[in-house]
């Protein structure tokens, strides 16, 4: 059984449907319409982003879906995915935005500790040097938000 | 490209609390995400950090505040009095008023690298020596309306205050009198906790005796109970409701300072709880001490044998008929030999195939002090073992004269034969399933060869060792093969002395690529250079040292190089010293330098019980 998903650049893909359905989205919609062969237009996703997604969830397709979300944050990126996730900046945030319209927890989460991993070990000015963010702190707002959370550090 | 604003709070959440506070002064956005991810969960590891954190919260933003639903006390280095003196009641009041939303509120004391959230899971694993929730005296808790989980005893004024919130709380602690109280109160068809699914119940005075009415009340007042403790009970006379309720949501049962009286009580829990997959046994038996006057001493010693058979037998038929259970933890059975018949007989039964065996995690807590390792016959029993992965041992202790032995490294198996772990005679492949090792002794040291211990166990990934003399060299005849590489990811000191550490910092650097989590509490490292550096070429999710002595001289401070920092080195020094000790060697500062390329949750302290 299949199912075709329209990109939102009007590629037309076709799919076997447990790989379709590890998108929630997908999932509650082919349940909502029934059997039916016209294609699921996705206007968030391109055709290149949908290929990307297309590819996870295949390799993906025999996973245990996991509900506990503290075992889903502390496994570590298995190797594929890492090799995955190697793509620049603008398509790793581009899958991510992709997993979350689509609603496809895992790979949203590998995605966000992508993510997470450029920015562990890095100072203010260099996270906001990477995504390109302005510093709309004033310096006593910046010591103040210092002073508020400095039991932490605290020992 | 700039980073979606939808996307900053779910990649912040995959953030350990470390960097947030980092994010926290990105910008305006990120600042009010991060801390708002930050403040969900709150964990505190100092009374001083404690003292800072009730300061901290009276100027805290109510946005930040409401965001707090737990609070994690680990009180590994706080002094016992840390909760307990009178000073904690306004704490509390500080907490609960600044709180609104806290639904977790957790003492625990743990040398265990895990995130305090995991207690509650690590606690029923089988894991009792390492972790014990502290306050077993009476806390006072102010109302907290959104509380779900209470892991410490409340007094009973708190207790009554929190009788509104029953039908909501998930985790909770209760006195054996509290419990009377509360099940004689309700009209037949009230239940107390429909929501409870993990009750800790412990006798106040010691040694309360509890009645199997109780166990059948639990049944109908918390329908979905899934783990439940009973603490320092005595369970003597059984007057067994009929027909006996059958409580099927219990999957794990803790028997912890129990004494049973009467063996019946065995198959009462037996058939009480039929879906059990833990079982954690630290019980005694009473010898039904009815000295009838008259009866020789050698009839009496006949008649108490006899008894024992038959509690040994009555626990050996509870776990055999459970069909269920994955997870077995037998830590007393009050007497040695009563230890012993049990482990012979389960033994014998998983051999002969009369037990199917489908234990995972199994611990055995022998406190004999014989030089031989008892279990050893259990260790070799194949289909005991075939689908283990995680094991638990109290070793033999070592009664050596000279705490630091470095010259007598090299050991020959007819040399020292025992105790050394693992022996030189233990059939190769006993432990070549098991992933997660636990070895722990309770008061003075059990000898372990690291490089005996990692040929032994190539399957290992979490390691976990207390009171450990820890030693490098091994036998050339049984382990002839230098250093094996080892897929270690946990590796956990605690109270452990290495008497090679210059060879064993070796093997952390070069043989372990893929340690993650490393935590020394209370650890006595030797013969190492002066200024020793351990350069881990790894990312580290946890990195714990607390009370760590180089060369026999306390770390006051902790040199961390992080490669993701661009060279920058991060030093934690502990901000308070103890009273005691000599001045010469408070004066230097002492440092203990890691290298790695990152890790994600640090703690240091120089001391424990600060």
């Amino acid at each position: 059984m299949s199912v075709r998903l329209l990109s939102s650049d009007s590629e037309d893909f076709t799919v076997a449907k447990e790989v379709a359905e590890r998108s929630m989205l997908i999932k509650n919609m082919l349940e909502d319409v029934g059997d039916n062969d016209n294609p699921i237009p996705l206007p968030n996703v391109t055709a290149k982003i949908l290929r990307k997604v297309i590819e996870w969830c295949e390799h993906h397709l025999g996973d245990p879906v996991t509900n506990d979300e503290n075992e889903r944050r502390n496994t570590e990126i298995d190797e594929w995915d890492q090799k995955f996730m190697e793509v620049d900046q603008e398509t790793l945030f581009d899958i991510i935005l992709a997993a979350n319209y689509l609603d496809i927890k895992p790979l949203l989460d590998v995605g966000c500790k992508t993510v997470a991993n450029m920015i562990k070990g890095k100072t203010a000015e260099e996270i906001r040097k990477i995504f390109n963010i302005v510093n709309d702190l004033t310096p006593e707002e910046e010591a103040q938000i210092r002073k508020e959370n400095e039991w932490a550090e605290d020992r | 490209m700039s980073l979606p604003l939808e996307l900053i709070d779910p990649i912040l959440h995959h953030l350990p609390p470390r960097y947030l506070l980092t994010t926290a002064l990105v910008s305006h956005t990120w600042s009010h995400l991060s801390l708002a991810c930050f403040y969900r969960s709150v964990y505190i590891h100092t009374k001083h950090q404690k003292q800072r954190f009730l300061e901290a919260l009276e100027s805290l933003p109510f946005a930040y505040r409401q965001c707090i639903r737990a609070i994690y006390v680990n009180t590994l280095s706080m002094p016992d009095t840390a909760f307990n003196k009178d000073n904690y009641r306004n704490d509390l009041i500080v907490i609960a008023a600044q709180c609104p939303q806290l639904d977790t509120f957790i003492l625990a004391r743990t040398a265990e690298p895990f995130l305090p959230d995991t207690i509650p899971t690590v606690w029923l694993q089988g894991v009792p020596a390492s972790i014990e929730v502290l306050c077993r005296s009476m806390l006072y808790l102010p109302y907290i309306p959104s509380i779900r989980r209470i892991g410490t005893y409340l007094e009973d004024a708190a207790l009554e205050c929190y009788s509104c919130n029953f039908s909501h709380l998930t985790s909770l602690v209760l006195s054996e009198p509290q419990l009377q109280e509360l099940l004689d109160t309700p009209s037949p068809q009230q239940v107390l906790f429909p929501a409870l699914e993990t009750l800790d119940l412990g006798s106040v005075h010691f040694s309360s005796f509890f009645k199997a009415s109780s166990l059948a009340l639990l049944k109908h007042h918390c329908p979905v109970l899934q783990h439940l403790t009973l603490n320092d009970f005595q369970l003597f006379d059984v007057n067994t409701p009929t027909p006996l309720p059958i409580h099927t949501s219990v999957v794990k049962l803790a028997l912890r300072n129990v004494r049973i009286e009467n063996t019946a009580w065995l198959s009462i829990f037996a058939s009480m709880y039929p879906a059990l997959q833990s079982l954690s046994l630290e019980v005694r038996f009473g010898n039904h001490a009815l000295i009838t006057h008259g009866m020789d001493e050698e009839e009496e010693s006949a008649r108490q044998h006899q008894n024992r058979s038959h509690a040994a037998q009555g626990v050996l038929d509870w776990i055999v008929g459970c069909g269920s259970l994955t997870t077995l933890d037998l830590i007393h059975f009050g007497l040695v030999t009563t230890y012993s018949e049990i482990m012979d007989g389960l033994a014998d039964m998983a051999s002969l195939g009369s037990w199917h065996c489908q234990l995972n995690r199994f611990a055995l807590h022998d406190c004999s002090d014989d030089q031989e390792l008892p279990c050893k016959h259990v260790l070799e029993c194949q289909s005991l073992m075939q689908r283990l992965d995680t094991l638990h041992l109290t070793l033999p202790s070592t009664h050596y004269q000279t705490p630091f032995m470095p010259q007598k490294d090299l050991i020959r198996c007819n040399r020292f034969p025992s105790p050394m772990f693992p022996p030189c005679d233990l059939s190769a492949d006993a432990l070549i399933n098991i992933t997660t090792l636990y070895l722990h002794r309770n008061d003075g040291h059990a000898r372990v060869s690291w490089t005996q211990l990692l040929q032994m166990c190539p399957s290992l990934t979490s390691l976990s060792l207390r009171y450990i003399l820890l030693q490098h060299g091994s036998c050339q005849r049984h382990f002839p093969s230098a250093h094996p590489d080892s897929s270690l990811v946990n590796l956990t000191l605690d109270n452990c002395k290495v008497s090679r550490a210059d060879l064993f910092f070796s093997f952390l650097q070069y043989q372990l690529p893929r340690l993650s989590s490393l935590a020394m509490t209370g650890v006595y490292l030797d013969n190492l250079d002066s200024d020793p550096m351990l350069d881990l070429n790894v990312a580290l999710q946890n990195l714990w040292i607390v009370a760590v002595s180089i060369n026999q001289i306390m770390c006051t401070s902790l040199r961390l190089h992080e490669r993701q920092r661009s060279g920058n080195v991060t030093r934690y020094t502990s901000r308070r010293r103890p009273s005691m000790g000599s001045v010469e060697s408070l004066n230097e500062e002492h440092s203990f330098s890691i290298a790695c390329i990152n890790a994600d949750h640090v703690l240091f302290n120089a001391f424990q019980h600060m």
